[in-house]
This record gives C-alpha cells, structure tokens and sequence, in this order.
C-alpha cells in the first residue's frame, strides 16, 4: 500500500471536512461534517443536563 | 453547504501528489478496495483519519480522535451543564462530588450515552464562533497533562475568596449607610433646635403686638365704665392689680426658657391705656395667670375659645410666613377661618423641618425625609428652597422621589445580559459565543461585546489534548433558563450558535 498516497488522502480528505465542505468519494461514499445543537438529556446520575453543542463527521456509505 | 465531488477530490489529489488523474484514480480505486476488505474482515485503520469497519455489511467510519478534535475546534472541552442540582444525600451527589473531585473526562463519557441523532444538524451555516482558518490550530501547552475541561486558574477557594468579598463589601456599604444617616439625623436635629427658637421668638411677638392691639379697644370700653365707678372702687382695683402684677412678675421669672418671651411682650402690655383697662375691668376678679400662655395673659378677659383660637392660628401662619420669606414685620394680619386645620395644612413648610417628627401620611420620619430629600437633590439638582416653598403635598412628592432613584442606582450585583461583568459572583452561568486559540483575540471578540453593550468575559479552558482555548461569554445568570432564555434575545451572529457554560474563574 502506498503510503505517500495514503497520507495525501488523509490530508485532503481532512482539509476538506474541516473547512466545512462535504466530501464524496464514488465507490466508498460520503464525509460530512455535521452539528449537533445543545440539547438536555440526563447524566449517568440521572440529573438532567445541557449537552454542549458539537461539531463531528457523518460517514455514509455509498448505495445506502 | 460546499461540496466536493469525486472528480475533483480526484484533482486535489492529483495536485497534491504530482500525479495525473488517471494515475490518482487508479491508487485511488485500490485504496478504496483494501479499505472495503479489509473492514469486512475485521477494521481498516488510517493513522490521523480514522477506522473502518463493516456492521451487518454496511461500512462505517469512527473519526480519529484529532481528526475529530479538528473538526470540533469550537466546542472542544466543553463539559455538560447540570440543570437541576443533585439532592444531597442521594447517589448522584456522591458521584457529582467524587467526579468533581477527581476532575475526570466526562464529556465524551456522557455524551456517547445519548441519542442525539434528533439534534443532529449539517454544518451548513456561518460558523457561529466566526473563527478565521488560521484559529483552527491547536496552541499546545507543553504542561498541560489535563484529562478534562479545567478553567484557567480556578480552585473552590476561589469561589469561596469570591463570596467573602462579596459579603465584606456589602457589610461595609451597610455600614457606611448607616453613618451617613446618623449625619444626616444629628445635622437634623440641630438644625430643628434653630428654627424652633426662631418659631418661637417670632410667635411670642406677634401675640404681643396682636394682644396689645386689642387691649387698647377694650381699654376704650373699659375707660367710660370706668369713669361711672366710684373712686374708692377704682382705688380698691388699682391695690389689686398691683398686687397681680407683682405675683406675675415673680411667676415670670419661674418660668424659665418663657420668661424671655413675656419680657418682649409686656412693654406693649404695660401700655398706659391697656393698664388702665385692666384695672377697670379686672374689677375685683383675679385673672389666672398661670394657667394662661402668653398671648392669652395680655388679654384676661378671654371672651372666647375662638378668638384664642384664631390668634394663635394667625400667630402661627405669620410667624411661618416671616420665617419663609424673610420678612420681619407683620404686614397683614391673619385673616384665617380654621385655626385647627390651618395648624396642620398652612404651616408645613415649618414642620417638614423640624427633625424628629414623623410625617402622618407618609409614616417617614423627618430625618428619614430629610436624607431622602438630600438624596433627590443630589440626584435632580433641584434647589432647596424650592423644596420649602412647596407645602404639604409638594413634600410628599420629594419624600417618595428617591425611592425610583435608588433603585436604578442598586449595586450591579444582580444577574443579567447587559452592564459590567460582576466579578465577585461566584460561577454564574453564561452564555459562550467565541472560543479562540489566541488569548489576543479573545480580549478583541470580548472588547467588541462589551461595545454593543452586553457584560463579557474571556476565560482561557484546557483542553483535553493539552491544547488552550480561550472564550468570550456574554452574561451572568443564576440559573441555566435564565441563560437559555437570553441567548433566544441574542442577536445574530451570537443567536445562532452558542453554548451555556458557567464561569468558573474570572480573568486577571
């Protein structure tokens, strides 16, 4: 496996995701950054809490 | 959103690796190929993006842990906010205090217990933080060994410092408060002794010039009746009032502070005609002295309650007209109807400064009123005088007009979205709108905050990676709601994205 290729895929793949933009790649499928909103939900304790917000990445795989 | 086709993430690499697109399509394809074989026999890791793995033959993708540091730059570190406080006693708060003790990674702990497909949201928007490209680096921090959010510098004895301070600052207003008003009582007060010395000064006066004036008429009457009796009578009477004059003398000086008063009034009293009149008339009979105030004593007849009355009414009205305008002669005489009621609603002006008295209607005393009017001066500029021009109602007025004043002028000690940031409050909630790499930028973001009005701060968070950012909030609140409930009042672009925290230190 090449992996100067391998860490120039990263690198492009990263770079795009991070700036926001959707990435779609034929044959595996789609990197999306998404937002979660803050929103209350309960600890382990049971105590109602607010959840930060949070910005990840969203895979979906192609042909789904 | 912007998206980024095949064809051209094919080109971005091609650029990247100095290779044609075929030749990147071509590695391309076999990257994709090993990916999928190998997560369907077990896990395809790429070292800085993440792992690939095949559930119920569909493939899936877990970030790496910088990968999605990276991407959630904003938010990183951030912990849940306890809406509801844990009973105490019970287990939660056991843990609560452990956990806090302890101070362990617990937002990405508790976060992966929830559902949170339903706030799940494409990234489509302005970024709410409005962060430039170059602020999406990490600032390493060499000594952070950190497995969790901690605040800057913040410790419970910081808190605890905070309160302290707090209360120290108001016991000492309280304390200040309380000087202040006895100043203001003692200045009062010596203030009413003058006055009440003037009153009386100028009240003895006018009763004297007033009882002069008709014991000269009486005296007229008296003269013809007089001039029908006989001559011993008129010598029996003369022995008599000598002998009253005498015992009133020897009264006089008995009676203390009054004593003053009668000798002003009796040159006028001691008139020969007036003294004539009282011979003839006193007539056998015996006035009482005594039992008679000064004005009345100048007339021993005494035809009437009224007529006492009235002139003690005009006595007073006169004598609080002399004293206003400054006039020291009685130009008119007092024409007044209801000695009693004028008693209370024409001589105001004269008891509103006479300390200690307590106002009827408005139940505050007259040092009370009398700091309160202080207060109203400062606050309004107004004059004085025009204070003690005004009588009854008009006092009323200056005496409720502080209220208002002090309360727009409380301490900004209470909670809220605009003013100053209050220092002393300890861990109140805020409302997070920028979370920066550089320290410089968040005092500028903070600045610009701080311009439109709101009350901001800048605190500096360590994230778990070893990493510092440093972020604005706007706000203190007691509660989470009251925080949620003004983000909503927020403007753009700070509406739109932003995150309850609680303020854990202040910075320097």
């Amino acid at each position: 496996m090449d992996k100067k290729f391998n860490n120039a895929f990263r690198e492009a793949l990263r770079s795009s995701v991070t700036e926001g933009k959707s990435v779609s790649i034929s044959g595996l499928g789609t990197f999306k950054p998404v937002h979660i909103k803050q929103h209350e939900a309960e600890n382990e304790e049971g105590l109602k809490v607010l959840m930060p917000p949070r910005d990840t990445i969203e895979f979906t795989p192609e042909g789904t | 959103m912007d998206k980024v086709s095949h064809i051209q993430f094919v080109e971005d690499l091609a650029a990247k690796l100095g290779l044609t697109e075929e030749e990147t399509v071509k590695k391309l394809t076999e990257l994709i190929l090993i990916i999928k074989m190998e997560s369907e026999s077990g896990k395809m890791i790429i070292d800085g993006l993440g792992i690939f793995t095949t559930k119920g033959k569909i493939l899936t993708f877990i970030p790496d842990e910088s990968f999605e540091l990276e991407i959630n730059h904003n938010y990183a570190g951030m912990m849940p906010v306890e809406i509801e406080e844990p009973k105490p006693g019970t287990a939660a708060s056991s843990a609560k205090t452990q956990k806090e003790d302890d101070n362990t990674e617990e937002s990405d702990a508790v976060t992966d217990d929830f559902e949170e497909e339903e706030f799940v949201d494409v990234i489509d928007e302005q970024d709410p933080f409005d962060l430039d490209d170059d602020e999406t680096g990490t600032e390493s921090t060499s000594s952070s060994k950190s497995t969790g959010e901690k605040s800057g510098d913040y410790t419970s004895d910081a808190a605890e410092k905070a309160r302290k301070a707090a209360l120290e600052a108001e016991e000492q207003k309280i304390k200040e408060d309380e000087e202040e008003q006895e100043e203001a009582a003692r200045k009062a007060e010596l203030e009413a002794q003058a006055e009440e010395k003037k009153k009386e000064d100028a009240t003895a006066a006018l009763a004297a010039r007033k009882a002069g004036e008709s014991e000269k008429a009486r005296a007229e009457a008296g003269k013809v009746k007089a001039l029908e009796k006989e001559a011993a009578e008129k010598k029996k009477a003369e022995s008599k009032e000598r002998a009253e004059t005498a015992s009133e003398k020897s009264a006089d000086k008995l009676s203390g502070s009054r004593a003053a008063t009668d000798e002003e009034i009796r040159p006028e009293w001691v008139e020969p005609e007036a003294e004539t009149a009282q011979k003839v008339r006193s007539d056998g009979k015996k006035p009482a002295i005594k039992e008679i105030p000064a004005y009345d004593r100048a007339r021993p007849d005494s035809n009437t309650g009224t007529i006492i009355a009235i002139l003690v009414a005009a006595v007073v009205v006169v004598a609080g007209a002399l004293y206003l305008f400054g006039f020291l002669t009685v130009s008119e005489p007092a024409t007044t109807t209801s000695p009693v009621i004028s008693e209370q609603t024409e001589v105001p002006p004269a008891s509103t400064d006479l300390p200690g008295i307590e106002d009827t209607e408005t139940g505050i005393s007259a040092t009370e009123q009398l700091a309160q009017e202080e207060a109203a001066r400062d606050v309004t500029a107004q004059p004085a005088p025009a204070v003690d021009d005004q009588p009854a109602a008009p006092s009323a007025e200056t005496q409720q007009t502080p209220a208002p004043v002090r309360e727009t002028a409380a301490p900004a000690a209470s909670y809220g979205l605009r003013g100053t940031m209050n220092t002393t409050m300890a861990r109140p909630y805020t409302i997070v709108v920028h979370s920066l790499t550089s320290r410089t930028d968040a005092e500028r973001e903070a600045a610009v905050v701080a311009e439109a009005g709101y009350r901001s701060t800048w605190f500096r968070v360590e994230l778990p990676n070893g990493s510092v950012r440093w972020r604005v909030s706007i706000g203190q609140f007691a509660s989470s709601d009251a925080a949620v409930e003004a983000a909503r009042q927020l403007p753009e672009p700070y509406s739109a994205n932003n995150f309850i925290s609680r303020i854990e230190s202040y910075n320097p």
